[in-house]
């Protein structure tokens, strides 16, 4: 027997079916409007040039953990995915399990900003907020939570500042950057980042989205719209799917000189694994992070490869390292229903036990 | 499978409905159509489109765009449908592995613009496959340059595939034609610019010709599923169950070329050409733009690195004074120990006085209120005797307390350090 058993009545169902969906749903299309992102209360503590430090209005209910939870993201892409909307947002579930969250929004540079180094971005921007909610909350110490390329810094900040984090969580955080399944790094092998940064200044957010979606083109740029004529007819993941549209191509420039660093450092020479790796005035090594890590990953991550994330085991100084695997992509351990029940309360109670 | 006269009659019945749903979604497209507008020649996928231009005007733009990809996409789903309904019925496995190969094939290759995504940015770009982001700087910087180089900005378009390739050699012989004359300098940089556009056109050509083979890796990789589906016994009831596998094909090729050292090596000359292209094209700019005294882009960027060395060393005397206002606040702390200090020794003295006082004009009466007012003071001049040093014991305390006061805060901010 084949294994392709369609009957013709069935495949003409299927297209008729294709077909209503389609013109029906172009009204929900329409009825959306504007698409918003954004879904707890913040209220910003601090600014700095484009760099917004934001704190979350936490549930009166909750009994809060003492010391403050500061959320470090990729300069790649805007923050609010870990907030997107209501029922998808890691921010709301630290809330409820209990943590005081703090955002860093890194902002959108301009080209008056293409010198920002990773120092700049580091020991400048950050290590500020750091002591602005160490200062608010009288603390020695805070727990950072960093988040892709947010994490890698998170690491960086924690090897020259270890004094000032009392927990470190890092989430799909690229740490290994050249193990065997990595596509960008396979890609970056042979492009000369002094070329491109003196050439184009800032990096165009619009490159590194081509450069996103290109890991998986036929998913990411024609598949995914043949299945979201599926749900074109509820309107409530109309909107949904409309605000991760929005977020996957809302792409903030990259510093230039951040830029340069980035891709020589990390991808090209993968420092932070072979060593080497000086920002500022400060050598880099992870032997430096010794309060206690958690390691969170995901599965099937095509940005960040699995094997990527967990070379932190070996390298880190911590004797507390602990590894959470989340059976999911590199989008969905912010935003899937299962990734909302575990991740967050696991991060929660992990932190509580350590506070 | 059914019997061969139940299929019959299946197939006749959904052909039938077939041909009126496409009649209706015509229809809906051409009411909204320009009038005199024929109806398309490939059904399904042209009646899409019609459908998408007459509801285009009246949807907003974010929803244009995505109603644009679901119909590009939905237009190679639909020819996938149309390529089963053209080949009838089969039951024989390798006939209906070739058949559905064919089909993919033919809807990648011909409506494939919309299966596959390469494609589709070409169509987008209106140029190569696969590159339209690489491109679109090029062709922005063609347009600026146009107006200022002796070459028109679209002259390479002369190199694209299938135009001949004499051309390039004769530029190139051009091209290394030495410079003369007054404007030799602006000649060369003339020169060095076409020659990195030939640069960069050739390591495009190789970056595209990589791609030459995708197609036929996507097909074996498409048997292969096909083949195991069979042989695990799984069915797949849907056309879009076979798109889904033809997609997951199309991946695992594509995957594992962009993972090779080949790609890498391609993608890189293609990158570095381009990135070597526009340099050179803002250096051009910058020539001219300096001849009509406007600042350039180098002279900016010099602008830019100043500000950020300039905001730099102010971030560090910010945070130098930041310590040096918490040292102060230290400092001004332990001056209140200090006017404590002060305080006390002046209560210390009062008290001291006032015994004096009292023991002078107490002395020849003895009265009990004296001695409960000396025997008070002395117990603070008791506590207190080593910090006042000699003072209570002293007729001129005051010249005395005076120096033992430096002392006294000297040691306070010793200890705060």
């Amino acid at each position: 027997m084949t294994p392709i058993q369609i009957r013709p009545d069935e495949a003409l169902d299927e297209l008729t079916g294709f077909q209503h969906k389609l013109t029906q749903g172009v009204q929900n299309l329409m009825d959306v409007g504007e698409v918003s992102t954004g879904a707890t209360p913040r209220e910003a503590i601090y600014e700095e040039d484009k760099m917004v430090l934001y704190r979350f209005q936490a549930p009166a209910s909750v009994v809060q953990n003492p010391v403050p939870l500061v959320i470090v993201y990729a300069l790649v892409n805007r923050p609010y995915m870990a907030d997107l909307q209501e029922d998808r947002s890691m921010v709301r579930g630290l809330l409820e399990a209990g943590m005081d969250v703090y955002l860093v929004d890194w902002g959108y540079p301009g080209r008056a900003d293409r010198y920002l180094t990773i120092d700049d971005y580091l020991n400048g921007y950050l290590d500020r907020c750091v002591d602005v909610i160490r200062k608010r909350h009288r603390v020695d110490a805070v727990n950072v939570l960093g988040i892709c390329q947010g994490g890698t810094f998170s690491l960086c900040y924690a090897s020259m500042h270890p004094d000032k984090i009392a927990n470190l969580v890092t989430m799909v955080t690229p740490v290994d950057f050249q193990t065997p399944d990595n596509m960008l790094s396979n890609w970056v092998r042979h492009v000369d980042a002094d070329l491109i940064v003196d050439t184009l200044g800032n990096i165009p957010g619009e490159m590194l989205n081509w450069t996103f979606l290109n890991l998986k083109p036929y998913r990411l740029m024609g598949q995914k719209y043949l299945d979201m004529v599926d749900i074109l007819d509820k309107p409530e993941q109309v909107a949904n799917f409309l605000r991760m549209e929005k977020w996957i191509f809302d792409s903030p420039d990259q510093a230039g000189e951040t830029y340069r660093q980035f891709l020589k450092d990390f991808y090209q020479q993968n420092k932070l694994v072979e060593g080497g790796l000086r920002i500022g005035k400060h050598e880099i090594s992870l032997k430096n992070v010794k309060m206690p890590v958690l390691n969170v990953f995901a599965t099937e991550d095509h940005l960040v490869p699995p094997d990527s994330a967990r070379a932190l085991k070996k390298l880190v100084g911590s004797k507390d390292y602990t590894e959470q695997s989340f059976k999911g992509g590199h989008i969905g351990i912010y935003v899937s229903g299962r990734a909302q029940k575990e991740v967050p309360p696991s991060i929660g109670k992990w932190i509580d036990a350590r506070t | 499978m059914a019997d061969s006269v139940s299929t019959a009659d299946q197939w006749l019945e959904a052909q039938r409905r077939y041909w009126d749903a496409w009649m209706d979604m015509t229809r809906r497209g051409l009411e909204g159509a320009a009038p005199g507008q024929s109806a398309p020649q490939n059904p399904w996928a042209g009646a899409m489109e019609q459908w998408l231009k007459a509801v285009a005007p009246a949807t907003p733009k974010p929803a244009t765009d995505l109603l644009e990809q679901m119909v590009n996409v939905g237009k190679g789903y639909f020819s996938m449908v149309e390529g089963f309904y053209k080949e009838g019925p089969v039951s024989d496995m390798p006939e209906m592995i070739e058949k559905w190969t064919r089909m993919m094939t033919e809807a990648f290759q011909e409506g494939g613009a919309n299966l596959n995504p390469f494609a589709q940015l070409a169509a987008r770009a209106g140029g190569r496959q696969g590159t339209a982001f690489w491109d679109l700087p090029f062709d922005t910087l063609s347009r600026t340059l146009s107006g200022s180089m002796p070459l028109p900005g679209d002259f390479m378009k002369a190199f694209e595939s299938g135009k001949p390739t004499d051309l390039r050699e004769q530029l190139e012989g051009i091209l290394s034609a030495p410079a003369i004359g007054y404007g030799r300098e602006s000649q060369e940089q003339y020169q060095q610019f076409a020659r990195l556009m030939l640069d960069y056109e050739k390591a495009m050509n190789e970056y595209q010709a990589g791609f030459a083979n995708l197609g036929t890796r996507s097909v074996d990789a498409f048997q292969k599923r096909i083949q195991a589906a069979a042989e695990e016994g799984k069915t797949i009831n849907s056309v879009r169950g076979v798109f889904n596998i033809w997609v997951d094909a199309c991946e695992e090729a594509y995957a594992e070329y962009a993972m090779s050292d080949d790609y890498a090596r391609r993608y890189g000359r293609m990158v570095n050409s381009l990135m070597a292209v526009k340099k050179q094209g803002v250096r051009l700019v910058d020539e001219w733009l300096e001849a009509m005294n406007i600042p350039t882009a180098s002279e900016i960027s010099t602008l830019q690195r100043r500000l950020h060395d300039t905001r730099s060393a102010y971030q560090a005397v910010r945070s130098q004074m930041e310590r040096m206002q918490g040292e102060l606040d230290e400092h001004k702390g332990a001056n209140g120990e200090v006017q404590r200090l002060r305080d006390e020794v002046a209560e210390l003295r009062a008290a001291l006085e006032k015994l004096q006082a009292g023991t002078a004009s107490a002395a020849p009466a003895g009265g009990s209120g004296a001695t409960t007012d000396a025997a008070a003071a002395t117990e603070k001049p008791k506590r207190s005797t080593r910090r006042t040093g000699s003072a209570a014991s002293s007729a001129s305390g005051e010249k005395k307390t005076t120096t033992a006061r430096p002392r006294k805060t000297g040691t306070t901010r010793r200890k705060t350090q």
